[in-house]
């Protein structure tokens, strides 16, 4: 049922977003009994977006064999990554050709759907002040100004203080080859003790048998 | 044949369920409809609370199951509060039709304004009628639904007929129906659930706990899912097959009349 929950929730969600967006509305007319099948790769399975009656129904159709496939003005099989490309029209016909984007019908249904979902507005303000009052929803944007602002002021100093950060250290931290250098140098000093040591030994040998 | 043991199977077969008991298949209509007039207006809330709002996915999947397109029509059949038939009527569109079906007058009535407050006027008619003899000529629904209703009705194997008698060729029949779960472990946690917390909820909410009781009984008593699929096929059905919901405590079967 995870199709289910998922088209039930993008459906909540897009209705109740383009029911506070006042822009949506004409954009929602013009895609009136209109019909659009999209089927990701990611997701699995197809999602059916249809608009009836200023409402939009997610539905995910499953067809049996004994049925004809569902059918929608425009359908199209394509991946989530290859999604937002499809907006600009001169990019369809190379998609096509990389096998990265399949379109049956009005691919104009899908631009204008798409259209209608990145404009939508809300007045955020206003909405909230049907809910909490005027009052209360100056106090809640300001502080969340405030908090925002603050925010920003943080990441900025964040940043600064770590890329500060990171050009010390980058003079502190050793690189491969002097790494490498410095074993290099380890093992010759390694050896020459070696070497000493022998000579020590073979002239401490010498002196005791002179003494004997 | 001996008089006795003719009485006995005069007996049983005049007998059926209401919940654990067994009563007249007289008297069972009546019994249910006691039940249904209780609890038809806190129906919608009831089923949110039981199902933690499951329901509405189990109703999804039938929808996107049933295949349906504009200018089918369709039956929903013990529709009760509208659930499905809000969504059919958007589907199949002005060209299309949803005939809202229900055995009991207040389910309709809940039905009826609900969807009427919704604005969903211009495609849907409300029937009462009983699903064992249904008031349409053969031959005349694309789709009949039955959600969390057959288990009610006093004669399934006549109302399975029925429907098979108004459905198209090509046409299919959906039943959505709480049916056994899969595994032990959920069955014994769904038991527990239904015969100890569903009443005291039903208490609480719908001011009824006996109706909740029925509930949960009348769900034991309902075919399980093989049951089921054969019982549609003897009534006619082709390629009957069923889907698991919510590792069994819901099925859907569905079947075609071709």
């Amino acid at each position: 049922m995870h199709p289910q929950l998922f088209c039930s929730v993008i459906e909540v969600i897009a209705n109740k977003a383009i029911e506070l967006s006042k822009s949506s509305a004409n954009a929602l007319a013009q895609l009136s009994e209109k019909s659009l099948i999209l089927s990701l790769s990611e997701l699995g399975f197809a999602i059916q977006l249809q608009v009836i009656d200023d409402k939009l129904l997610v539905t995910s159709p499953k067809s049996d064999t004994n049925e004809p496939p569902a059918t929608a003005d425009c359908i199209i099989t394509t991946s989530l990554s290859t999604l937002h490309e499809i907006k600009s029209e001169h990019q369809l016909t190379e998609l096509i050709k990389q096998d990265k984007l399949d379109i049956q019908g009005d691919i104009k249904v899908a631009q204008k759907l798409a259209a209608l979902i990145e404009n939508i507005d809300i007045d955020w303000p206003a909405e909230l002040e049907k809910h909490i009052g005027d009052i209360a929803t100056h106090k809640l944007i300001t502080l969340a100004k405030n908090i925002s602002h603050k925010a920003k002021f943080a990441k900025k100093q964040i940043t600064s203080d770590a890329s500060e950060y990171l050009v010390h250290e980058q003079k502190l931290v050793v690189a491969k080859h002097e790494l490498s250098r410095l074993l290099l140098g380890i093992n010759e000093s390694e050896q020459q003790v070696s070497i000493l040591e022998q000579r020590v030994l073979a002239l401490t040998n010498k002196l005791e048998s002179v003494s004997n | 044949m001996s008089e006795q043991q003719q009485n006995n199977t005069n007996s049983s077969e005049n007998q059926t369920h209401f919940g654990y008991q067994t009563i007249d298949k007289k008297d069972k209509e009546s019994l249910v409809a006691g039940v249904f007039h209780s609890v038809a207006q806190q129906y919608d809330i009831m089923n949110d609370l039981m199902s933690f709002g499951v329901h509405r996915l189990w109703k999804r999947f039938t929808i996107d199951a049933s295949g349906v397109r504009p200018g089918n029509n369709v039956l929903d059949l013990a529709g009760g509060t509208g659930d499905l038939t809000a969504k059919f009527s958007q589907l199949v569109g002005k060209d299309g039709k949803v005939i809202l079906a229900d055995i009991n007058s207040s389910m309709l009535n809940v039905g009826r304004d609900k969807l009427r407050d919704k604005g969903l006027v211009q495609n849907i008619e409300y029937v009462q009628a009983n699903a064992e003899y249904l008031p349409f000529e053969e031959n005349t629904f694309d789709i009949v639904t039955i959600a969390f209703g057959l288990r009610n009705v006093t004669n399934k194997d006549r109302a399975l007929q029925s429907i098979y008698r108004v459905l198209k060729p090509g046409g299919r029949l959906l039943v959505l129906e709480f049916s056994k779960p899969e595994h032990e472990l959920l069955n014994k946690a769904y038991d527990f659930y239904s015969f100890n917390i569903l009443p005291k909820m039903g208490e609480f909410v719908a001011k009824d706990g006996d109706s909740y009781q029925y509930l949960a009984e009348s769900i034991r008593m309902h075919p399980d899912q093989e049951t089921l699929k054969t019982m549609m096929e003897d009534a006619g059905f082709e390629q009957a097959t069923y889907h698991n919901l919510t590792g069994g405590i819901v099925a859907l079967h569905k079947g075609y009349k071709f």
